[in-house]
């Protein structure tokens, strides 16, 4: 087969990243769960950081809400209780979803539960929870589970597979594309106002501004940033380089992650990047 | 089922915003707020075109015996950081700063309960000129109110 044909062929992969993409979205809402536990009154209940009034300003009405959800059973409830309640069933439901249990009901509630706890935070959101939607949404869509799957759904296995490396092209070309049309990726500005955030730093932050103050680094810094975005659509598919060009993106999100302490975002794009094309990784 | 999921990668692609689609039907010019809520489609341009503009937001806090704390506002700090640190940027990037005033003393009172004034300020961060930190970063004030408590 060619270099290029072999990862179109229709049964790459088998089901094997179905179990990871399975696993990843599990782990990923087990993560933002347990890291946000504690946290559920100050971030979700009408006493927290939010202003009840704004919150629900930003609400799609045809979505539930915490808000919304919390209203129907207030007089028998305490809110602090609800959320308590409302958070354990994700933690089930994501624990589920990671061990296989159940899967089908799993990803559905998995998703369900971060659609209405996205749509009660709308402003609180950032890429992370869009990435976690996306891989519980096929999740969901797909069958991930290896119980009562029918031989359409089987048949359709490399459909989806392609599906989900398709979609993660089209994150890292209109990222580098995005990137492309300001100048602040060219000459290095975006690079080093990115470390000066004060709002993301981390230990390894001020390495990474001496090491930007030195001449001539940072814009060709900038610059393989680009270059690596905007070639792994296309050198993801050619066999002798797709190991390296995965490495090398799943290389800079950890880069990422150490620089401006984004932990949770830089594993969710890990995580699909490893169930979209961690079946080259699998021996010949 | 192959058809569904090629429409869905053309809505991803729409949905970006990016690149000229006025040439597409006009329902998948634009996919809809409730599909891209649902599916988790976003513009996906992370720290893009340009990095945007970065804000300083500090708190003083003043418990019942008059002691000050000073404290500044950091994703690091923990979890629910992270998403009030997602708030200040599209609220600053609004300039709605009085409701990010708001966010920020609410935030601050729920994690000191025995704060008797909370005093927010909002500033714009500029950092040093690229690429050589000669200049020390500096800050231009956005934004100042003190918040009482009983």
């Amino acid at each position: 087969m060619s270099k290029v044909g072999h990862i179109f062929s229709a049964n790459n992969g088998g089901r094997q990243w179905l179990r990871t993409l399975r696993i990843s979205a599990g782990v990923l809402l087990v993560a933002r769960t347990l890291s946000e536990w504690g946290s559920h009154t100050l971030l979700y209940s009408s006493h927290g950081f939010i202003p009840s009034d704004i919150a629900v300003f930003s609400q799609l009405p045809f979505i539930p809400s915490l808000q919304g959800l919390y209203g129907y059973i207030q007089p028998y409830l305490r809110e602090s209780l609800f959320l308590q309640a409302y958070f354990g069933m994700t933690l089930i439901a994501a624990m589920m979803l990671v061990a296989g249990y159940y899967t089908r009901i799993a990803a559905i509630m998995s998703w369900a539960l971060t659609v209405i706890t996205l749509n009660s935070s709308h402003l609180t959101s950032y890429g992370f929870d869009a990435i976690l939607t996306m891989m519980l949404f096929y999740c969901v869509i797909f069958a991930v589970g290896s119980a009562g799957i029918s031989e359409t759904e089987d048949n359709l296995s490399h459909v989806y597979l392609k599906t989900l490396q398709f979609h993660v092209c089209i994150i890292y070309f209109v990222n580098a594309v995005s990137k492309i049309t300001g100048p602040a990726w060219h000459d290095g500005s975006g690079l080093w106002d990115m470390v000066h955030q004060p709002q993301f730093t981390s230990w390894i932050t001020p390495f990474m501004v001496r090491l930007l103050s030195v001449p001539h680094v940072a814009a060709p810094a900038g610059m393989l940033v680009i270059i690596l975005e905007l070639l792994f659509p296309f050198l993801i598919w050619i066999r002798p380089v797709q190991r390296q060009i995965l490495s090398a993106i799943i290389l800079l999100h950890l880069i990422i992650a150490a620089v401006m302490g984004l932990w949770l975002f830089a594993l969710a794009m890990i995580l699909l990047d490893i169930s979209a094309f961690g079946v080259i990784f699998r021996p010949d | 089922m192959k058809i569904l999921l090629a429409v869905h990668l053309l809505l991803i692609c729409t949905g970006s915003r990016i690149f000229d689609f006025s040439w597409l039907p006009a329902v998948l010019q634009q996919p809809d707020i409730y599909y891209l809520s649902l599916t988790g489609g976003h513009p996906y341009s992370f720290f893009s075109p340009d990095i945007p503009p970065q804000y300083l937001v500090s708190a003083v806090i003043t418990d019942s015996s008059g002691a000050m704390t000073q404290l500044e506002m950091n994703s690091s700090s923990n979890a629910a950081g992270l998403r009030i640190v997602a708030a200040i940027q599209l609220l600053c990037d609004n300039e709605d700063y009085k409701t990010l005033g708001e966010i920020v003393s609410r935030y601050y009172r729920q994690l000191y309960p025995g704060s008797r004034t909370i005093a927010v300020t909002i500033s714009r961060y500029l950092p040093p000129a690229c690429c050589a930190a000669t200049r020390a970063p500096t800050a231009l004030e956005l934004y100042k109110k003190e918040y009482a408590y009983e």
